[in-house]
């Protein structure tokens, strides 16, 4: 029980830290606490919680996945594209059959990483680039990009007086946390993460494992972009652009160790949230970009020094190659 | 321990006898990078012969130039088994300072003087942190490419700025009937060539491919690592500067597009990524190679977008080859024995 205790603490923490900066936002700064904001606020947090929870399982399975960003900004692009001067309802079909091609996506990092033996960081950075070409060539700006009226009316509308924000949110933390908690699926891809080698010998196909978790964080990432899409209105290129970082540092700032094997999606659902009511705030401030940027920079150096080394570690002696071999500089 | 020799093995004596000596697996990205340069230059003289002629030649270095730069510190890293994203962020400093800082002559000079001297001390945080945290390389340099973009952007909100035209006339100028781009390029080559022979990348390659091999070698690791960064960051700075005075003026986001290709470029001049094996003349190699790819691309009628699916390939494919005949290899190997 306390061992189970000591792994979560970085989620504990993380957990108490948004909720009390969060609460600090409300009290403390103006303009911060209007229904509008609150809600862009719940909004900016599922769009990054989504693409978040596709990151989470690729990170857990010992992976990183860089091709996120075209990955959104593809399904944003591409779906009002399919759904041309069809009527509303073929979103029905269209939702699902961009879903599948960001799933192929998703089966092409994979087997790359796993047949082909390329690193996760230059398969998935190589993808990024071959998909904002591809998406490029196929979407020429003269075509619509605007988003459908019912998808707008998905995102800022509201079931039975629940927004439907919030019930999305609630699928997606339970969905993502029953599947690595409570599943089959869940324990291989932690036993993968934490040695590929071992749970070959221990009996589970790790190459299968692995091209899962990347399809799922592509289909995470399309939807995501969709979910964009019905959030800004109108698809632009790069929409996706700026969560292939903030992706990364919320299931850093969650708690998973980059080497694989080890985080919770609730640490990256309470990190997305933590860091978008950050980002808020500072726009509040009229603090630019470039700060904004530096922040982030902060924030991911600072949760790696804690988790790695720091409060939460164990301190297994501080032998120089051991060191070493953990920072990868080995 | 035989990663270690063979790695030892493969980097003294001659570049000929290196390729002699070499292994299956060390030869492929030795010669693969040279067969694909040059095949690609006897294409595009195919579909367009004027390709050939010395403007279009020195055009196409021009081109590069900032590349091969990047790409050759990006070597440095790779060696150690590292990888450096902060390059990006480095570049786009540097580029923004030379746009917001360089009036005339004289700040034009203090400011490249200044980045010349200075260039490397990014890297050199980045090696600091690496070696005493404990956190990986692409954990520190991921901080750090977003915190030196933010730089970037607080320095210049904006593309703009502008750079004098003296700075821009150095560089499109020509000294003894050859082009000052051509002198850049060979003392590069020179440069990367020598450095590539010196003791200091045979240590880098040491560490690479067995850390604790090379640290009972007496190989200073935490030394030689930091130099490997700031190398990089020495380099990417001076490909700022290049750019600036190619654009004279400066954009905040100019760095992301140099990435994906830096690494590329190293990768496809035969340096692997989980390091130990690898020279920094591979880079320039591998960042011409890149510049043809975008030069076939447009003479065959395809839109520019595509140049970026096929460098994109090319760079899957020449991470996985080398990986693959090394398997193959090892299976024949197993075979035999």
């Amino acid at each position: 029980m306390v061992e189970r205790l000591r792994g979560n603490a970085p989620i504990v923490v993380v957990v108490a830290t948004a909720v009390v900066v969060f609460g600090l936002s409300l009290l403390l700064v103006g303009g911060f606490a209007t229904s509008g904001g609150i809600r862009n606020i719940a909004i900016g947090t599922l769009v990054l919680g989504i693409v978040g929870a596709g990151q989470t399982l690729v990170i857990i399975g010992g992976g990183i996945d860089l091709s996120v960003p075209w990955v959104m900004t593809g399904a944003g692009l591409i779906l009002p594209l399919v759904l041309g001067e069809h009527d509303q309802g073929t979103l029905v079909w269209a939702i699902p059959l961009v879903l599948c091609m960001a799933a192929l996506v998703g089966v092409v990092n994979g087997l790359g990483v796993t047949m082909l033996g390329a690193p996760p960081i230059i398969m998935t950075l190589a993808m990024n680039g071959m998909l904002s070409g591809a998406v490029a060539i196929y979407v020429s700006s003269s075509k619509p990009h605007e988003a459908p009226p019912l998808l707008r009316d998905a995102v800022f509308g509201d079931v039975a007086g629940i927004p439907a924000w919030a019930l999305m949110m609630l699928v997606v933390v339970v969905a993502i946390s029953a599947l690595l908690s409570l599943t089959t699926y869940g324990r291989r891809l932690y036993a993968v993460g934490t040695s590929s080698v071992v749970s070959e010998y221990s009996g589970i196909r790790s190459a299968r494992v692995t091209v899962a978790s990347y399809a799922l964080c592509s289909v995470c990432a399309g939807l995501a972009g969709m979910v964009l899409l019905g959030y800004v209105e109108t698809g632009y290129f790069g929409m996706g652009d700026p969560y292939q970082f903030a992706s990364i540092a919320c299931v850093l700032v969650g708690g998973a160790s980059v080497l694989g094997g080890s985080g919770h999606y609730l640490g990256t659902i309470a990190a997305a949230f933590l860091l978008t009511t950050v980002t808020a705030v500072l726009t509040i401030w009229g603090v630019g970009a470039g700060i904004q940027a530096i922040f982030y920079g902060a924030t991911i150096l600072g949760s790696a020094w804690l988790l790695g080394s720091g409060a939460f570690a164990k301190r297994s002696g501080s032998l120089l190659v051991s060191r070493l071999r953990k920072a990868g500089v080995a | 321990m035989s990663e270690l020799a063979s790695t030892v093995r493969a980097s003294g004596a001659s570049w000929l006898g290196r390729v002699r000596s070499a292994e299956a697996d060390d030869v492929v990205p030795v010669v693969l990078p040279f067969v694909l340069l040059a095949g690609l230059i006897v294409w595009l003289a195919f579909l367009l012969p004027t390709s050939l002629q010395s403007g279009q030649l020195v055009l196409t270095l021009d081109q590069s130039t900032v590349l091969i730069l990047l790409a050759a510190g990006q070597v440095f890293v790779l060696l150690t088994g590292g990888i450096d994203l902060s390059v990006a962020g480095v570049l786009a400093v540097a580029n923004g300072i030379c746009a917001t800082h360089m009036h005339g002559q004289g700040s034009a000079i203090s400011i490249a003087l200044a980045i010349v001297l200075l260039g490397w001390v990014p890297g050199a945080i980045n090696g600091a942190i690496i070696v005493f945290s404990g956190i990986k390389p692409i954990i520190v340099t991921l901080a750090t490419w977003f915190i030196w973009s933010g730089v970037a952007l607080v320095i210049l909100p904006v593309a703009g700025g502008a750079i004098p035209l003296s700075v821009g006339n150095l560089w499109t100028g020509s000294f003894l009937g050859l082009a000052n781009v051509v002198w850049f390029a060979l003392i590069l080559a020179v440069a990367l060539l020598w450095i590539g022979r010196s003791g200091l990348v045979l240590r880098l390659r040491a560490i690479g491919s067995h850390p604790l091999g090379a640290f009972h070698s007496g190989v200073p690791i935490r030394r030689n690592v930091v130099i490997a960064y700031a190398l990089a960051s020495w380099f990417a700075a001076l490909g700022g500067l290049v750019l600036s005075a190619q654009s004279l003026s400066g954009d905040p986001g100019v760095g992301n597009s140099y990435l994906l290709p830096s690494i590329a470029a190293a990768v496809i001049g035969g340096t692997r990524l989980n390091g130990g094996v690898g020279a920094p003349f591979g880079a320039l190699v591998g960042a011409l190679v890149l510049g043809y790819v975008t030069q076939v691309t447009l003479a065959t009628g395809l839109a520019a977008n595509w140049s970026l699916v096929f460098a994109s390939l090319i760079l899957v494919l020449g991470v996985s080859i080398p990986a693959l005949v090394h398997a193959v290899g090892r299976r024949l190997a197993m075979r035999r024995a």
